[in-house]
């Protein structure tokens, strides 16, 4: 998603507020200090006239008489200065007469103390501060303790890989294959890529711990407990495998996956425990052939997967894998790319050397029955069933999309005759035009259905 | 489980490619997290810039934290960033305007 245009378009829109709030302040609605600067505007009168004007009355009355008869004297004196002075009592007069003669008291403004001054009433703003530090003290310890893990593992472990894989580790940035290198998705989630062995083009191990470094997380993990997990997706070469579908595992693991998974819920149908003797009973199979499924897991193979009941999560190999399945409603234009993959997904457990030798054993497992499904071979029987399955997925295929594809191939013919007339309008010589005319004639009788003339005798 | 031979082959090594963050692929297997915490974040803060409305303008600034926590280290780090940048001056602006504390909802039981 991308937000930053729409970031852009909000912070235009925070200065176009900006610039409305230090605008005129005579909008009450918008200016919480109206009513103060409104009393700041009232504020020039003189506060001895609305206090004490009963008091002054008759003083001003005196003035009024002496004033009726200064004029005699001020003209004689030809002061500048006196004229302003009475200017300012005729007004003050008129004001005089003007206010009521009982002044309502003053009134003081519930004005809110400035922050400095009143820490304490801010308990709200605390606990949000201290809510975002706390934040931040466990993203960073979470963040600490996710990289740990998974560094902690590949150190473990990459002896282990070594033997598998020329080149263990590569980031794919350097020119030349570098090797060691753990990447970093998230800080929850982190990748290991090796290649250069027998069978498989690549091997992506994906590590994703729980989001220890977000809080809302954690909080929400205490009412749905998570595990740390990692994934190891083999990619076969071409031809490597035969062409089946499985996928073995913890019931919710695998229900999940089954109804999520394209590959899994069109080919394989759960088969039922009774069925299938030796798994661990909390476990499901998802299968598109019973001897797929009898051929690779053998009792050694089941042994351990009773061991690690628990800590497998779920064994996938697929000749047909094409990723997750579309939402109710969308339908492919054309049959998506398929790869042949081996997906293993275990949980990720820190800690002591007991831990290590079983993660040690595990990876054993895993590429013990990646070589027993590259050597398997289906029965001619099998092969015939699958290839029918396959058949049969890309005809319904072609009949859901047949009314799409021909609505496509009308919009490009039409397509095509509009550009040609579009070119004969456009066409400036004479003898050319005549020439496409013709020839666009002659495209529209090929296009005409053919008629039968009837000959009437 | 006794594995055989050696099974390593130096000459057909492929590179790692990094998947491209906006292909289906990536889109699918991807936490929405951090979006939903950014929109979030930018409607908290919207709210507090124009409706003067404090504990939005905490909230947005929450968002953003939950945003940057969960962000992924291909993303563009200008998002999260503006996101902060938005947020703060939210809170910093709804305080300049009216200083008055939030009043806690227990207030009223006191």
């Amino acid at each position: 998603m991308r937000l930053f245009a729409t970031r852009h378009f909000a912070i235009f829109l925070l200065f176009c507020t900006l610039g409305a709030l230090a605008g005129p302040p005579g909008n009450a609605e918008l200016n919480e200090f109206a009513e103060f600067e409104d009393d700041e505007v009232e504020i020039p009168k003189p506060p001895s006239q609305q206090e004490k004007p009963k008091v002054e009355e008759p003083v001003k009355e005196e003035k009024q008489q002496q004033q009726q008869q200064k004029p005699v004297t001020t003209d004689d004196d030809d002061d500048d200065d006196f004229g302003v002075v009475e200017e300012t009592e005729e007004n003050e007069q008129q004001t005089n007469q003007e206010t009521p003669s009982q002044p309502e008291p003053l009134k003081f403004a519930d004005v809110p103390a400035h922050f400095r001054s009143n820490w304490a009433s801010y308990q709200v703003e605390a606990v949000v501060m201290l809510i975002l530090a706390l934040y931040l003290l466990n993203y960073i310890f979470g963040r600490a303790t996710n990289q740990n893990l998974a560094y902690n593992w590949f150190a473990a472990h990459k002896a282990a890989l070594e033997q598998q894989f020329a080149v263990v580790g590569d980031d794919g940035l350097s020119e030349t294959p570098s090797e060691g290198n753990l990447t970093k998705d998230t800080d929850c989630s982190f990748s290991i890529w090796c290649s250069g062995r027998v069978g498989v083009s690549g091997l992506l191990i994906q590590m994703r711990t729980m989001k220890r470094q977000d809080l809302v997380s954690r909080v929400i993990g205490l009412f749905s407990p998570q595990t740390d997990k990692i994934t190891f997706k083999f990619d076969f070469d071409q031809n490597e495998i035969d062409s089946w579908v499985l996928a073995v595992g913890q019931k919710k693991h695998v229900a999940k996956q089954h109804k999520e998974l394209a590959d899994l819920s069109t080919y394989a149908s759960e088969k039922k425990s009774g069925s299938f003797q030796g798994l661990p009973a909390s476990w499901g199979l998802f299968s598109e052939l019973n001897e797929a499924a009898l051929g690779v897991l053998d009792p050694g193979v089941l042994t351990l997967l009773r061991k690690y009941e628990q800590r497998i999560h779920s064994i996938h190999i697929t000749d047909q894998f094409c990723g997750q399945k579309l939402a109710e409603g969308e339908t492919y234009t054309r049959l998506p790319d398929v790869s042949r993959v081996a997906i293993f997904s275990f949980e990720l457990r820190d800690g002591n050397d007991e831990v290590h030798e079983e993660d040690d054993e595990l990876i054993s497992l895993m590429f013990y029955l990646l070589d027993k499904a590259r050597r398997f071979r289906l029965s001619r029987e099998g092969k015939v069933k699958t290839e029918k399955n396959r058949q049969t997925v890309e005809e319904s295929f072609l009949k859901t999309t047949h009314l799409q594809r021909q609505e496509a191939a009308q919009a490009r013919r039409e397509e095509r005759t509009r550009e040609r007339k579009q070119r004969l309008l456009e066409e400036e010589d004479p003898e050319k035009q005549r020439r496409l005319e013709k020839l666009e004639a002659k495209h529209d009788r090929k296009m005409k259905p053919k008629m039968k003339q009837l000959k009437i005798r | 489980m006794q594995l055989a031979g050696d099974n390593r082959r130096p000459n057909k090594v492929t590179r790692f490619k990094t998947i491209d963050p906006n292909s289906a692929a990536a889109l699918a297997s991807d936490d929405p997290m951090p979006e939903y915490m950014n929109v979030l974040g930018m409607i908290f803060s919207m709210c507090g810039l124009m409706m003067r409305m404090k504990w939005c303008a905490w909230a947005a600034l929450l968002c953003s934290c939950v945003s940057f926590a969960n962000t992924r280290s291909i993303d563009d780090t200008k998002q999260i960033v503006s996101s902060f940048m938005l947020s703060i001056s939210a809170v910093v602006m709804s305080y300049l305007q009216n200083p008055a504390p939030i009043v806690p909802p227990w207030a009223s039981l006191l």
